[in-house]
């Protein structure tokens, strides 16, 4: 929000400069930030729109920082003079009537006359155009004024313009279906039925609390006013500015909930403004609200305060810190609050004052008294960290990717089973869908690498969401992927899969070959990973050169191993059989390791690929040789038997893969 | 089977070879693992008696270990002293060894979590798909309340349950989460991505990384926040760091801080916002508010990196690009 900075050194005379200024308030205050001329931007918070988007506000903090007394009377362009005007419960020249009460806390209007309207005073023009306001004539500069002085929005009526009965009549009530305004700037508005207006018995007059219409606004030739000065409701008004997508100064104020109390005091500054500024006559005073607000009292608990704060301030010490904020001692430790500072409701609220006006960076540093207990580890963020430096071990740099991916993303077939999941209010296409899978985009990161790399190898670690049909899943995949330009990449992948499952605690690992399929994002081959019967990721190629691995590290963890427990070294030798064969091509040689490894699950400890030769003269067959390790745990193993269980597996060969063993 | 013979024929064959190639012929021809002589006595000693076991399998050991021990010191001898046919110039370059990049914010957070770590933090993590209950109201952010407007969120389409679901726009949520699981005391940092609703440039992002911290006890305060944030930094940066504490707004602490940092000739930089848990807060996990307090902060580590890296560019984390990650 723009202030003026001529207009702050006026009710704080102390003020040395903007940037002063702007440190005090970053220091005690607000972040302030540099703005051209005289302007300072300052962000309110939201909570503090209520007193401080104002001037009066602003200085009330600038000279609790400085600690000197803020006099407003001191003001010279517009003195401040005490004046109660009486309210009329129910007017001579107008009536009001507030149908939503709830919308409206407090409707507040003064009738006046002998308006003279004319160009504003030189200081107050100026003080409007630094804070980004528009001068525009007497009355309807003075309206903006008292906004940015007191932070009370008001609106003049041309009270000649209005309708009623015998006299104008100001109702408050919700917009018609159908109804429509036109703004003062020309723009229809069409409005809805949970929208507030304020309206004569003919027309809408203005959207309440966020602009005034046509049809009633003050002119050259207006000569008697009607000046609103209301309070409304801060969702209502916010639900309304956004649906319409019109913010205004007002608007921005109301939608923040400011204090009603506000009112009367814009009421009765705008009064006196209008007396000095417009030579209008002053009439009578609408009130809605009957009764004042009672006044907030708050009891202060200085021991709390320090205890919260780990400081030592003294009762006096604190209680000078919060009158030089405005509030107010009524007796022992119980504070009166300032009716626009609806921010402070708690302890923790005065203590804030506290520290903020003593200075937070003075406040000492000390370390706490905390029981000793040990961190727990939690198993997702140490595999991650496992897998993460296995990787870097095989050489494969990290990357990262957005979560978001598109619809032309998905297409490219899918891993997991289950439906994407999708944004409300995607920036944009590209980014319209939470990733299914790490892969979409590593393979994509591939592709744009190999501009300046023959081999790219990355992996990426990160959540993925998929809904299938009854629950949302959040899971953190792994994603691995080696592109080479000029050689297959998928048995290293392979074996670095392997590795790294071990590595993580996975021993028992099985990995199936997955029929061809138009849905898969696997464009040719893809393997199954599992363990058990829980299925840990997938691994194929997405073209030619390109392998990507996929893995769900929470399937992973659920399966690793513990601690490891000895056993025995093995005391009596291995041998090694090796044995060649021809096979038809179509023969998976993992199939036919697997049915070796199976003839004797206790004595084969392994079964290893040594070579594979495929010729034309082979026709439709290759020839591979596996290396077959046999090792007894009890006894040297004699030739014997290791040719009868040599002569078994060379039988199923024959039987189950029509081999021709050599 | 004569032992003797084969050990003559074997050390005479080792000792004249006069280069590498002709010793790891006779290795092959004495200890292959096919064909291998020896190779081929060790596997016959299956089928003989017991006793034959026992001499011929310890003399045939024995001279495995010898033909091994001399072979070796053979091929030493060999790239040592005939130093003019196999020259070896170590100052030739080392093999290219690849090693893999971690990701600079992986360091960062790795970094962060380090340190927070020998300071007894445990480090949890939360969900990135967030319950707007977690997100919002549970921090003291209800419904159209305009402390909303700090947090452009990306909403997302339900469509399993009624429950309105968004990209988490802060690590806040785990606060919530953790104390309804947990007891107090504890200390915990939570790194995480994060997601705004927002057009990207230069410093913004639509995904990027944040650590939230809290701590809470029976009396832990914000003199405290001070000392562990300040040990934390200057761990982080090096000591000869300023500070600077300003108050701030968040809904969901009070009093609400925020913390620049200057490394030594630099400008000031907003790096955490900070403050002491809102009672509304407490309520909301069914904490006593009365009985214990705590600070919360979170801060951005895409910020930290680029601080420290020097990176210009956020989007330069997200680009996928490997000439990036090598560098680090």
């Amino acid at each position: 929000m723009k202030f003026s900075y001529t207009l702050l050194k006026q009710f704080v005379p102390k003020l040395v400069g903007k940037a002063q200024t702007m440190d005090l308030l970053s220091t005690y205050s607000f972040e302030a930030e540099e703005a051209q001329g005289n302007t300072i931007e300052i962000k309110i918070p939201a909570n503090r729109y209520s007193d401080a988007s104002s001037h009066v506000g602003i200085a009330r903090e600038l000279s609790a920082a400085l600690d000197v007394p803020l006099v407003l009377r001191n003001f010279k362009n517009l003195p401040f003079i005490e004046q109660k005007a009486k309210v009329a419960k129910s007017p001579k020249k107008y009536s009001v009537s507030v149908q939503d009460e709830k919308l409206c806390p407090r409707y507040s209007a003064q009738y006046f006359e002998h308006v003279k309207i004319g160009p504003s005073p030189k200081w107050l023009q100026s003080a409007l155009t630094e804070c980004g306001l528009r001068p525009i004539n007497n009355v309807v500069d003075i309206m903006n004024y008292v906004m940015i002085e007191t932070g009370q929005p008001l609106h003049a009526f041309d009270y000649d313009k209005l309708a009623g009965k015998g006299k104008p009549e100001i109702i408050v009530r919700r917009a018609k279906k159908g109804e429509r305004i036109t703004s003062i700037d020309g723009v229809k508005y069409p409005l809805g039925a949970e929208m507030l207006v304020i309206a004569d018995p003919e027309k809408p007059l203005a959207i309440a609390g966020i602009k005034g219409g046509t049809g009633c606004e003050v002119t050259e030739m207006t000569t008697r006013i009607l000046v609103e000065a209301a309070n409304f409701d801060g969702v209502s008004i916010m639900k309304t500015s956004r649906k319409l997508g019109l913010t205004t100064d007002a608007s921005q104020r109301f939608s923040h909930d400011i204090s009603s109390s506000l009112a009367e005091a814009g009421l009765n500054r705008a009064a006196q403004a209008l007396q000095s500024l417009a030579g209008a006559l002053p009439g009578e005073r609408y009130d809605s609200l009957a009764k004042p607000n009672p006044k907030k009292v708050l009891a202060f608990d200085i021991a709390a305060c320090n205890k919260l704060l780990g400081a030592s301030f003294s009762n006096a010490e604190a209680a000078g810190y919060l009158r030089r904020l405005g509030f107010k001692n009524v007796k022992k430790n119980l504070w009166e609050i300032p009716s626009e500072r609806t921010d402070i409701e708690t302890n923790e609220d005065l203590s804030e004052e506290v520290i903020r006006i003593y200075g937070i960076g003075k406040l000492k540093a000390s370390a706490p008294h905390v029981p000793l207990m040990a961190p727990v580890a939690n198993d997702l963020v140490t595999t991650k960290t496992l897998a993460r430096n296995m990787l870097r071990g095989f050489g494969i740099d990290e990357v990262y990717n957005h979560t978001f991916i598109s619809k032309d993303d998905i297409a490219r077939g899918e891993l997991w089973k289950g439906k994407a999941i999708a944004l409300e209010n995607p920036v944009s296409s590209e980014y319209e869908y939470l990733r299914q899978a790490l892969a979409y985009s590593v393979a994509k990161n591939i592709d744009e690498n190999f501009k300046y790399y023959d081999t790219v190898r990355i992996f990426e670690i990160g959540n993925t969401f998929l809904n299938d049909g009854k629950h949302t899943h959040e899971r953190t995949h792994l994603c691995v992927a080696l592109g080479a330009k000029n050689s297959e990449t998928f048995f290293e992948l392979k074996g670095i899969v392997i590795r790294m499952l071990e590595g993580l605690g996975v021993m028992d690992v099985t990995m199936k070959e997955l029929p061809q399929n138009e849905s898969s994002f696997f464009m040719e081959s893809s393997l199954e990973v599992k363990s058990g019967n829980t299925l840990l990721g997938y691994l194929g190629f997405s073209r030619g050169s390109v392998s990507i691995a996929e893995l769900d590290l929470e399937a992973i963890i659920k399966n690793a191993e513990g601690e490891r427990e000895y056993e025995p070294l093995q005391k009596y030798p291995e041998v090694m059989r090796d044995i060649s064969m021809f096979i038809s091509l179509d023969t998976r040689i993992g199939d036919v390791m697997e049915a070796v490894q199976g003839e004797n699950v206790k004595l084969i400890t392994d079964v290893d690929l040594v070579d594979e030769y495929v010729d034309e003269a082979f026709s439709d067959k290759q020839s591979i040789t596996l290396r077959v390790v046999f090792q007894a745990k009890d006894r040297t193993l004699t030739s014997d038997e290791i040719d009868r269980e040599m002569k078994r597996i060379r039988e199923m060969l024959a039987s189950q893969f029509n081999a021709q063993t050599r | 089977m004569d032992i003797t013979n084969l050990r003559a024929r074997a050390i005479k064959e080792i000792e004249s070879a006069t280069d590498a190639k002709a010793c790891e012929a006779a290795r092959v021809r004495y200890l292959g693992r096919k064909e291998g002589e020896l190779t081929e006595v060790l596997r016959g000693l299956s089928n003989m008696s017991i006793e034959e076991k026992r001499r011929i399998g310890t003399e045939a050991n024995e001279l495995k270990q010898e033909l091994e021990a001399l072979i070796e010191k053979k091929l030493g001898e060999l790239s040592a002293g005939g130093a003019k046919r196999a020259h070896i110039d170590v100052t030739r370059p080392g093999k290219k060894v690849a090693l893999g990049h971690e990701h600079p914010l992986t360091k960062i957070d790795a970094q962060v979590r380090e340190i927070f770590s020998s300071m007894n933090f445990t480090v949890v993590e939360g969900p990135e798909l967030e319950e707007e209950h977690y997100n919002f109201d549970a921090l003291n952010i209800p419904a159209d309340h305009p402390a909303r407007d700090m947090w452009d969120t990306f909403w997302v389409k339900n469509e399993v349950s009624k429950k309105k679901m968004l990209m988490r726009t802060h690590t806040s949520p785990m606060q919530a989460r953790y104390m309804e699981a947990h007891e107090a005391p504890f200390q915990i940092i939570v790194p995480g991505r994060t997601f705004r609703y927002e057009a990207t440039d230069a410093s913004h992002e639509i995904n990027f990384y944040q650590v939230e911290g809290l701590v809470v006890g029976p009396d832990i305060t914000l003199a405290n926040f001070k000392y562990i944030i300040e040990t934390f930094f200057k761990k982080f940066f090096g000591k000869d760091l300023e500070f600077r504490y300003r108050p701030s707004y968040f809904p969901f602490v009070e009093p609400g801080v925020e913390l620049d940092i200057r490394l030594p000739g630099g400008k000031w930089l907003e790096v955490m916002g900070a403050g002491m848990v809102h009672r509304n807060v407490f309520d909301a996990v069914k904490y006593d508010y009365r009985k214990v307090q705590g600070f919360a902060f979170g801060m951005g580590l895409d910020r930290l990196a680029m601080i420290k890296y020097g990176i210009p560019d956020i989007r330069l984390f997200y680009s996928g690009d490997v000439r990036f990650t090598k560098q680090f």
